[in-house]
């Protein structure tokens, strides 16, 4: 939703999804570490999700208060993922799982801040989230049952002749989860931004043309919009999580 | 798409492994340490206040027991006390009216003896007044005289049929 609504560019729904340098630096062994907008919202959402949960934490209260309930129930919510989904070996993972949620649900929500941008919507970034869990779950496997982890793709009770074919199913299933993983959440983010732009650029257009009557629908169209936005924007953060719960839970446990 | 251009990966990547890092270690070293020090002294507290209650009911149980028991003893006690007393007043009733029994029965036996004396006495007297008698007459008829002896044989066999 970001971008201004003056001239060419403001009507253009991509051009929220633009990264621009704000501070040049010097590249470091070769990758370009500039400070751009992207960097920005990213530390913001870290900054306020490790804020909300240092503060949150601060009181150790037997009868929380209101912070500390929320800092609670966000830490049960993560924790009782984990323990439906994967048991409780899947508790030594909970930090990781935890920051996951948390960066991807502050991503999210503060993308939805009017001149934002959505850390989320770059697939770099979606895949890069996805490439470490699939790794982390990938080397979890291996660890604990070592090559019989491969028998994961090896679907029991189903005649010999078969089963190379759905090896092979098993395996590009297996192969394609951080792609998935990752185009699911940028895909649904960058959705959703385009489509609230395209609305507003209706409700911007239509206005200044004088028709303000007619941007009466565009304009009740984007309130709604920007409600499911929200959901979708807490939704994906869940989702992610528990996708991550339960391809750590096949690697620990190796029930199919 | 600004999504595809490539010269953004490597900043957006370096970025991220910073934030997110940072963002791991504040959450793994300080914030869930916190919470679950929280929640696990949380629960510890509920589950000692509830051992700690249950223990104080079955302190109470333990009392109410008791004390019915007491009352259970109590009344039995007061029970047995009072059979005991009835036993012994029926007793000491029972001996008294023996002794009165056997006071009564002694005295009208004594009462009998005094009266059979008393008649026996009389009848001894009638006998000699009634052989005085006889005497008188015999003499007076003036026939042989009889003695005392023959006279008293007499009435006797008379006084026999």
């Amino acid at each position: 939703m970001a971008g201004n609504s003056e001239g060419g560019v403001g009507m253009d729904p991509m051009h929220q999804f633009e990264v621009h340098p704000i501070i040049e630096l010097p590249a470091l062994a070769g990758i370009d570490t500039s400070f751009t907008n992207s960097s920005l919202w990213m530390v913001l959402a870290v900054g306020l999700s490790g804020l909300f949960m240092l503060m949150a934490s601060s009181r150790t209260a037997l009868v929380p208060g209101r912070l500390q309930l929320m800092g609670e129930m966000a830490y049960g919510f993560v924790a009782n993922m984990i323990k439906e989904n994967v048991g409780t070996e899947g508790m030594r993972f909970f930090p990781f799982i935890f920051s996951l949620f948390m960066f991807i649900l502050f991503c999210n929500m503060l993308g939805m801040l009017p001149y934002s941008f959505t850390v989320t919507s770059h697939l770099i970034v979606t895949f890069a989230l996805a490439a470490v869990v699939f790794s982390m779950v990938t080397a979890v496997g291996f660890i604990r049952h070592g090559i019989g982890f491969l028998k994961l793709f090896v679907p029991s009770g189903i005649p010999a002749v078969m089963v190379p074919l759905l090896v092979l199913i098993e395996v590009i299933s297996y192969l394609t989860r951080p792609v998935s993983l990752s185009v699911r959440l940028f895909g649904n983010m960058m959705a959703g931004h385009t489509m609230l732009k395209i609305f507003g650029g209706f409700v911007v257009g239509l206005s200044s043309a004088g028709l303000v009557p007619l941007a009466i629908a565009p304009f009740a169209l984007m309130v709604a919009l920007t409600g499911l936005e929200l959901l979708i924007a807490g939704l994906q953060a869940y989702v992610f999580t528990i996708l991550t719960c339960i391809y750590l839970n096949e690697a620990i446990h190796m029930d199919h | 798409m600004p999504q595809l251009d490539p010269s953004t990966f490597g900043s957006q990547l370096f970025w991220l492994l910073v934030c997110f890092g940072a963002l791991y270690l504040v959450m793994s070293f300080i914030v869930i340490p916190r919470i679950s020090n929280t929640l696990a002294a949380r629960a510890e507290t509920v589950e000692g206040d509830l051992a700690e209650a249950e223990k104080l009911r079955g302190q109470a149980e333990t009392a109410l027991k008791a004390y019915e028991d007491a009352l259970a003893e109590a009344r039995s006690r007061a029970l047995n006390l009072a059979q005991e007393m009835r036993a012994e007043v029926q007793a000491e009733t029972d001996r008294q009216k023996a002794e009165l029994d056997s006071k009564l029965a002694e005295q009208a036996a004594a009462a009998d003896a005094a009266l059979m004396k008393s008649r026996d006495a009389a009848m001894a007297g009638l006998k000699d007044a009634a052989a005085a008698l006889v005497g008188d007459v015999i003499e007076a008829i003036g026939s042989d005289k009889a003695s005392d002896g023959d006279i008293k044989k007499a009435l006797d066999s008379v006084a026999a049929e």
